[in-house]
């Protein structure tokens, strides 16, 4: 299926305009559309997406405020007067046409003469045609119309064949297994055998009743049968169901933890903030209690302290005292004084007038200068001048620790000061409500996911529970209807019919599972081959459960640790290899294939979408930086159409027009 | 997309389990052909109906 031909009538910047793509010979199927940046490159896929699913998903932001209708359409728009909007996309198969046909009408309401404007939709029309190899053709529309747009591109796979380069980023974070496992079932065809298997189910079920009707005892199996296939079905839908909740809450926070990357973890910071300030506050206390002791300490040292000069001086003169030997006192005055006058020594021995004797106790007594009373006294002095001179030395040393304590307690709190500043610093600036917001609601879905990650184990049992049970109760029924000789007719019809589902069912379940295999050995030979990285990674695997993930070459899983351009990579080398193994042959139209990849990788890329082309039609768009040097060489070998598209010069519509060659090659 | 080809592992599948009953096999393709034209719900209960009826009325006459 290909895309021959597109006509626009006044969509947005395509105001006339026709696309014909037209396969060259010795060409492959590969056009590619190159633009500056807001000329309309992106409305191509929006168009085409419009045209087949009334969306618009790659709108810019610019775009997302203007009309749809051409601006010059509005622009001389007569007022209240209608005007119609159409896309049509012709396609063709090997032997089919199809062509969709999108209308849209719009009135247009001036605003204090040409002020501004004011448009509303009025009606649409959305037409199908299928033309056969015979010629003959069938036109379908509204609802039957939107059916047929299946057969060209299913709604829910879409993102398969119409991707943007610059959010193929996202692909793996939104892509969860059950998507993967859709865009698998939907493009092999197996969804086929799966629709077969229902209806023959109901045929079978139809078949069942019929043969309920002729025996009572069938028909009592039967309703047995019956009640277990609706316990198949409810929990099938429950099983659906929690799965369904998982991916909505992996979606979701995926969704919210991007929101919240390069922002701070506010939570923990408060947390960590708080701490902070308790332990401030027992520092501080501790800080003004040192205080206090010191003042304290001052305070009854301080007269000490006034005192020191004189106690140093009384010291040094005391010292002085000692030196000359007048204190201690070492002879008693008095006692000498008393034996000059009685002339008798304290041994009874008499000291003659200007005896010998006499002259040394003279001599001693004139040595003398304080009475032994001053002398005691003063030494008495001096023992408590001493215990002031240790106080004073305890001082300077009690004084130097406790200066220390308090100067250590002061860098401790500045310390703790600064941690406080430094968080409201990483915290300035940030919604901190928005945040907390997103991180409770970041914990609601985990709690979502885990919960339903454990119903789903309940769930799996439940189910082949009822399915054993429905399987013993169809053996059963079997042998009854076996044993009825009036159903001969009937059980042959049965028969078949529950072997058609059989082969049916198999088929599914084998095809699904080498379908994964190849695409999970595909996108791995495709993700090496294009991943500039040539010995870092090992493997890519499609689990069980159909979520991708990248192995390492030192054995881990390194999807979560992926850049953007790791993401496209494994996006473009998935997508190629879903297309490539499942056998479909839709086009493929890529807005910006190298928007987030550099170097080498973009030749990679250019290599295997040229390669591509050979087997499906490839749209391209790019800007002139995409299409460099050695991409363009690489595109013009094997392009049919290189179209280059350009605004008038009031900047309302866009020309297409063939690209002139530089010849790389 | 889903046009009148058939991926040829559904084809290979099926003719792997039908080997020796080349009618069957030819009784599934076709109901799958009739898929492809993606037959309403309705549609489809008398067509199974009536396919198995043809199918046995052959096989047993």
């Amino acid at each position: 299926m290909r895309i021959k031909k597109i006509k626009f009538k006044n969509y947005r910047q395509y105001k006339d305009v026709e696309i014909i793509l037209k396969k060259k010979e010795n060409k492959n199927d590969l056009h590619v559309f190159i633009s500056v940046m807001g000329t309309g490159k992106s409305n191509l896929l929006n168009a085409i997406n419009w045209c087949l699913f009334k969306e618009e998903p790659f709108l810019s932001r610019k775009d997302r405020k203007s009309p749809q209708l051409n601006l010059s359409i509005v622009k001389d728009a007569v007022d209240d007067e209608e005007y119609r909007m159409r896309v049509e996309i012709f396609a063709e198969t090997l032997t089919n046409q199809i062509s969709f046909l999108r209308d849209q009408y719009f009135q247009i309401h001036k605003i204090n003469n040409d002020q501004g404007y004011n448009s509303h939709e009025t009606r649409e029309q959305f037409i199908t045609t299928l033309i056969d190899d015979n010629g003959n053709s069938k036109l379908y529309t509204d609802e039957e119309a939107n059916e047929k747009v299946k057969l060209f591109v299913p709604y829910g796979i879409k993102d398969y064949f119409f991707f943007d380069g610059e959010r193929l980023d996202k692909y793996f974070k939104e892509a969860t297994g059950q998507h993967i496992k859709n865009a698998i079932y939907q493009i092999s065809q197996v969804e086929l055998l799966d629709r077969s298997r229902i209806h023959m189910q109901k045929t079978l079920e139809g078949l069942q009743k019929d043969a309920g009707k002729k025996s009572p005892e069938i028909e009592k199996t039967r309703k047995e049968l019956e009640g277990e296939n609706n316990n198949i079905k409810t929990h099938s839908n429950e099983l659906e169901n929690c799965k369904k909740q998982i991916a909505i809450a992996k979606k979701n926070i995926n969704k919210l933890e991007d929101n919240l990357r390069g922002m701070p973890d506010t939570e923990k910071l408060q947390k960590q903030k708080d701490s902070l300030k308790d332990d401030f506050i027992k520092q501080e206390k501790l800080y003004t209690d040192k205080i206090k002791a010191k003042n304290e300490f001052l305070f009854s040292n301080g007269i000490n302290i006034f005192l020191w000069p004189t106690t140093k001086n009384a010291l040094e003169t005391f010292n002085k005292l000692e030196d000359d030997g007048q204190i201690p006192p070492t002879h008693d005055k008095d006692l000498l004084q008393k034996i000059i006058t009685k002339e008798k020594c304290i041994c009874e021995r008499d000291i003659k007038c200007g005896s010998i004797e006499e002259k040394a106790i003279l001599s001693l007594i004139n040595s003398i200068k304080l009475s032994p009373k001053t002398s005691q006294e003063l030494t008495k002095m001096k023992e408590e001048l001493v215990s002031n001179k240790n106080t004073v030395e305890l001082y300077t040393r009690k004084n130097s620790s406790i200066t220390k304590e308090i100067k250590n307690l002061k860098e401790v709190l500045d310390g703790i000061d600064g941690k406080i500043k430094d968080i409201d610093r990483q915290l300035a600036g940030f919604d901190m409500i928005k945040i907390r917001y997103w991180r409770e609601e970041i914990r609601k879905f985990e709690e979502l996911r885990d919960e339903n990650h454990k119903s789903l184990g309940i769930f799996e049992t439940l189910l082949s529970n009822a399915k054993n049970k429905f399987k013993e109760l169809t053996e059963i029924l079997n042998k009854e209807i076996l044993r009825e000789s009036k159903l001969e007719n009937l059980r042959n019809d049965m028969l078949l019919a529950q072997d058609i589902i059989k082969i049916l069912e198999e088929s599914n379940e084998e095809i699904m599972n080498s379908m994964r295999q190849q695409i999970e050995s595909e996108t791995e030979k495709r993700f090496l081959q294009l991943h500039w990285k040539k010995n870092t990674y090992k493997e890519v695997k499609i689990k069980d459960d159909y979520t991708i993930s990248t192995i390492h070459n030192l054995g881990f899983d390194c999807m979560d640790t992926f850049s953007g351009g790791e993401r496209e990579v494994l996006a473009l080398a998935f997508s190629t290899a879903l297309h490539n193994i499942s056998g479909s042959d839709s086009m493929i139209v890529i807005d910006r294939p190298f928007a987030m990849v550099s170097g080498i990788t973009t030749e990679y890329i250019a290599n295997i979408l040229s390669e591509i082309s050979s087997e499906r039609q490839v749209i391209l768009l790019l800007t002139p930086n995409d299409y460099s040097k050695k991409v363009g060489a690489i595109l013009e070998k094997k392009a049919s159409n290189i179209f280059e598209m350009k605004l008038s010069k009031n900047e309302r519509e866009l020309k297409l027009e063939e690209y002139k060659y530089v010849n790389y090659t | 997309m889903i046009g009148p080809k058939l991926n040829q592992q559904i084809v290979t599948a099926i003719n792997e389990k039908t080997k020796n009953d080349h009618e069957k096999r030819k009784f599934i393709i076709e109901v799958l052909f009739e898929e492809i034209k993606h037959l309403e719900h309705w549609h489809f209960r008398g067509y199974y109906k009536n396919k198995i009826r043809e199918y046995n009325k052959q096989r047993y006459k």
